[in-house]
């Protein structure tokens, strides 16, 4: 993955796999301690994955018996220092969270984090709700959004620009911090 | 959270513009997201998709995210389900190539045969 941001991307997909039908995407910028988080209400993990969950060999895939996703979100966290931690006790839903240290020389930068927000906002048929900073604000709630619209499809250029802003509005000051603690950044 | 009442006008204008085309969707776009998608550049691929639609003043085609279909080696993967039509799958669709292949299939109705995989 090029950028952070694509591993949130990435791991949010997992939950639309799992047929979650409420997500909670958090995510959180103290000093240069970036954390994702992702909160899901589906069946938790499954057999396979719950012996690893991080090892590429634990995995539900058919395809083929491979999966990345969490292997390398966890190898892109521990390479700043972080770490990534996945909870899921059947039932309870799944919990992922990775801690990144963006002043890390190997931290790469944190992206366009609207842009992989709105792509799983608008992709996923789960609700996706976006919690920003320690105490969580939510800054999206899909399922009003949802509801406001009635009907009316979230791929359509209005809508996805008014969530483009809404989101904008609302990480801008996140970003502007990541660029500033970036390693070499702006500070 | 950004006040809604923005989105309600936006709902209530989309509908008035459907009303007029019949309320039906003329074509569905399906842009492969799982890990190979993404790391592939997928989300480009679907911004471009989404962006052209745009420009082009497009408001009656869907564009859907899916996992994985097990051709990783292909991605960024794209679908082209035209209403009436079998589905067409491309592979290796960046941003320029995503652009052509809405103006050229999606709009124009011609597969873009040297694009198409499988």
């Amino acid at each position: 993955m090029r950028d952070l941001s694509l591993h949130l991307l990435d791991i949010l997909e997992n939950s639309a796999k799992a047929g979650a039908t409420r997500v909670v995407a958090g995510v959180s910028l103290e000093n240069d301690i970036l954390t994702f988080s992702v909160q899901d209400n589906g069946p938790g993990l499954p057999a396979p994955v719950a012996a690893d969950p991080t090892h590429p060999y634990c995995t539900t895939r058919t395809e083929r018996p491979v999966g990345l996703g969490l292997a390398l979100l966890r190898a892109a966290a521990e390479a700043t220092g972080g770490s990534v931690t996945v909870a899921g006790a059947a039932g309870r839903g799944v919990r992922v969270e990775a801690v990144f240290h963006l002043g890390h020389v190997d931290a790469r930068p944190l992206g366009d984090l609207v842009g992989a927000l709105v792509t799983a906002a608008v992709g996923w048929p789960y609700d996706l709700v976006v919690e920003l900073g320690r105490p969580p604000g939510v800054v999206l709630d899909m399922a009003e959004v949802r509801r406001a619209l009635d009907g009316v499809s979230l791929a359509h250029p209005s809508v996805r620009r008014w969530l483009e802003q809404a989101l904008g509005e609302a990480l801008a000051p996140l970003q502007e911090q990541a660029a500033g603690v970036a390693f070499g950044g702006t500070r | 959270m950004k006040s809604l009442d923005e989105l309600r006008k936006i709902r209530d204008q989309v509908r008035k513009d459907l009303e007029l085309r019949g309320g039906q969707h003329r074509a569905k776009v399906v842009v492969c997201m799982g890990t190979c998608g993404i790391a592939a550049g997928a989300r480009e691929t679907m911004k471009a998709i989404l962006d052209t639609l745009e420009a082009e003043k497009v408001t009656d085609v869907a564009v859907v995210a899916a996992g994985c279909q097990g051709f990783c080696e292909q991605e960024p993967l794209v679908e082209i389900h035209l209403r009436d039509a079998a589905p067409v799958r491309y592979g290796h669709v960046d941003a320029e190539k995503a652009a052509r292949i809405v103006r050229e299939h999606i709009l124009g109705g011609h597969t873009v045969d040297e694009l198409v995989f499988g």
